[in-house]
């Protein structure tokens, strides 16, 4: 019964991507989410309740992964890129679910190494798990025999958020910077 | 007299050839390694690797001049999930091309001895389960540099 439409939508999202056209997605408010309370470089209060004048970018993540997370920090730059002077009312921001090892400075790093325009914010075990259920966000530690000590397996989404602070669409990892940056575009011309 | 002289050395190139067939030859295509931020202590390193003999080989282990240890991970991403893990080997079967890159199987540089430098390549030693380890000149490159660059 539902064949058919998918087949029809697979059909359509493939003549789209030949085209190099973004899709228009419905980016209606998703039931998740909400306010973040966590801690950011300088042991500073982060409130996401704060940036109601900008567009936000939430993943979550860890410092010490080495290749998802620098492309995610890499596709945030290059949506910047293509922003240009609106990329002044997008904000990444970075949570960490490896409180453990990461330090709001570390983050800052990453995101400074990167020239994301953003923020990096972690806290106690509970706080994050907190934030990340809210999301829907999924995090586990996996225990290993390597050197590593542990590995986090967890979410690739980039959660992006309205100025008002709704989720409005979960960005997937195929997604091209060109989409990010069209939906950032549409949520910024959307009256505050 | 003519045949026990000659039978070393027939024995040594039966033995040379016998060697020869048994090798897998591995060819390594564009080894790369990530520039990370100072502070990280891990990065990982990507590179393709053709099996071009006769028979399966593997990629059975790591080291690099740049980390206090080298490992093989796997990473496979289901519905927005990112899941990595440490494997022993990496199968090359004959004739076979294995890409480790970004997204992907890497290997995985753990406990940097000191900063990556973009200027300074690594030297990072494969071990095979067949063919003869190789001691590569890895350039290190900055993930923020446009592709190809």
């Amino acid at each position: 019964m539902f064949a058919r439409p998918l087949v029809a939508t697979s059909l359509l999202s493939m003549a789209v991507a030949a085209c190099g056209v973004v899709p228009a997605t419905d980016l209606a408010p998703l039931p998740i989410g909400g306010d973040i309370e966590l801690t950011q470089a300088g042991d500073k209060v982060f409130r996401l309740s704060d940036h109601g004048s900008e567009v936000k970018l939430v993943f979550f993540g860890y410092a010490s992964c080495p290749d998802v997370c620098p492309r995610a920090l890499s596709r945030v730059s290059q949506v910047e890129e293509l922003l240009g002077p609106l990329a002044e009312q997008l904000l990444a921001v970075f949570v960490s679910v490896d409180p453990e090892r990461d330090t709001p400075d570390h983050l800052a790093e990453w995101l400074g190494f990167f020239a994301v325009r953003g923020v990096g914010v972690t806290g106690s075990a509970e706080r994050v798990a907190a934030v990340a259920k809210a999301y829907g966000a999924f995090y586990e530690k996996k225990p290993s025999g390597s050197a590593m000590g542990y590995l986090i397996d967890h979410s690739t989404y980039l959660y992006l958020v309205d100025r008002a602070g709704r989720v409005r669409h979960l960005v997937r990892s195929e997604d091209s910077p060109e989409a990010i940056a069209a939906w950032v575009r549409a949520l910024l011309a959307e009256p505050s | 007299m003519t045949v026990s002289r000659s039978l070393p050395y027939g024995l040594c190139l039966g033995l040379t050839l016998f060697a020869g067939a048994a090798l897998a030859e591995i060819k390594v295509i564009e080894p790369w390694a990530r520039l990370q931020p100072p502070s990280s202590p891990m990065s990982a390193a990507f590179l393709v690797l053709e099996n071009t003999g006769a028979e399966p080989d593997a990629l059975i282990g790591a080291s690099c001049d740049c980390a206090q240890s080298v490992e093989l991970h796997v990473m496979a991403e289901t519905d927005g999930k990112m899941t990595m893990r440490q494997v022993q080997r990496f199968d090359l079967p004959a004739g076979g091309r294995f890409e480790l890159k970004s997204g992907g199987p890497h290997l995985m540089l753990i406990g940097l001895t000191a900063p990556l430098d973009p200027a300074k390549p690594v030297h990072l030693k494969l071990l095979f389960g067949h063919a003869p380890e190789q001691t590569l000149e890895v350039p290190v490159r900055d993930p923020r540099a446009p592709a190809g660059s």
